[in-house]
């Protein structure tokens, strides 16, 4: 017997809708998660697909903040200097942030699915 | 029909050496590897074995006494009498992928299909093994004890319903004794 439900996740690689199979056979059980073009994942496959997508999506969060300090220094000759100076501070912010985002990448773990060595 | 990933290059090494050449079935094997890398795999399987070992191209049509590997980034599937690769999505990270291959083989040929994992990491094959079994074939796990990697085996043993846990040499025999039984109803090991 198989079941299938959507869950409240997305597919690590395309972000399409996740859902869960459950197979039985009455005296064994085996789950995968499948997405809605195809992209299929044992339980161990997916949280380490996760754990790749989660720390890509970090550091793009931090070229995101990183590279406007980029744009602000690029661009901020074009604009009136009380506009230019606070434009600056906000700069500064972002690279800050950024800092705290390497800090957390620093630390981030993917999930351990194996036996412990 | 054989799915391995790290240390499946040893254990597929071994285990071809232990099929005649006139093994009266087709050994379909897929292992986990880089999609970018040329595989060596055939040229090693071929050098160690009695069955010429092969990359099938899309199409071919399967014939007993060979060995078809899958080639990278494609999955291998089995159709009614030939052979399909697809670059279709990736299963546990991976194309090839075990599951694909496993699945094709069990809905066309049902209970003619042998199952196969070896040594491998995470509990990928375990849902291709699911369906042989459902559908019929045989499921055969190598020996945890021995595998170079033992989560896959370990994984399949846990989850389906294995028929036979043997080291490589007992893999082979039981492969060989079952295509040459069953080769009047013309039995394909996978």
């Amino acid at each position: 017997m198989d079941s299938t439900r959507p869950i409240r996740a997305t597919c690590p690689e395309c972000r399409g809708p996740l859902s869960e199979i459950v197979k039985s056979d009455g005296d064994r059980k085996l789950c995968e998660f499948t997405c809605l073009v195809g992209h299929t994942y044992s339980p161990r496959a997916l949280l380490e697909a996760h754990s790749q997508t989660q720390e890509s999506s970090l550091w793009s969060a931090v070229v995101a903040l990183e590279e406007a300090a980029i744009l602000v220094e690029a661009a901020v000759s074009e604009f009136r200097p009380e506009v230019a100076d606070r434009l600056k501070e906000q700069a500064q912010l972002k690279l800050k942030q950024a800092g705290q985002l390497r800090g957390i990448l620093e630390h981030l773990e993917p999930f351990q699915t194996g036996p412990k060595d | 029909m054989i799915g391995a990933s790290p240390g499946g290059v040893e254990a597929l090494k071994a285990l071809v050496s232990f099929l005649p050449s006139d093994l009266p079935a087709s050994v379909f094997a897929v292992l986990h590897i880089t999609p970018w890398a040329d595989s060596l795999l055939p040229r090693i399987l071929d050098h160690n074995g009695r069955l010429p070992a092969q990359h099938p191209i899309s199409g071919q049509p399967i014939l007993p006494g060979n060995v078809y590997v899958a080639p990278p980034d494609q999955h291998m599937l089995l159709e009614k009498d030939s052979i399909r690769l697809w670059h279709g999505p990736k299963e546990n990270l991976h194309r090839p992928a075990i599951n694909p291959l496993f699945r094709s083989a069990a809905v066309h040929f049902k209970q003619r299909v042998i199952g196969v994992i070896l040594s491998g990491t995470r509990d990928d094959g375990s849902a291709g093994l699911w369906w042989v079994k459902e559908f019929g074939g045989l499921t055969v796990v190598q020996d945890p004890s021995e595998a170079g990697f033992s989560d896959m085996p370990r994984s399949a043993i846990e989850h389906v319903a294995v028929d036979h846990v043997l080291d490589l040499a007992g893999i082979g025999t039981l492969l060989t004794e079952l295509a040459v039984d069953a080769e009047p109803k013309k039995r394909r090991i996978k």
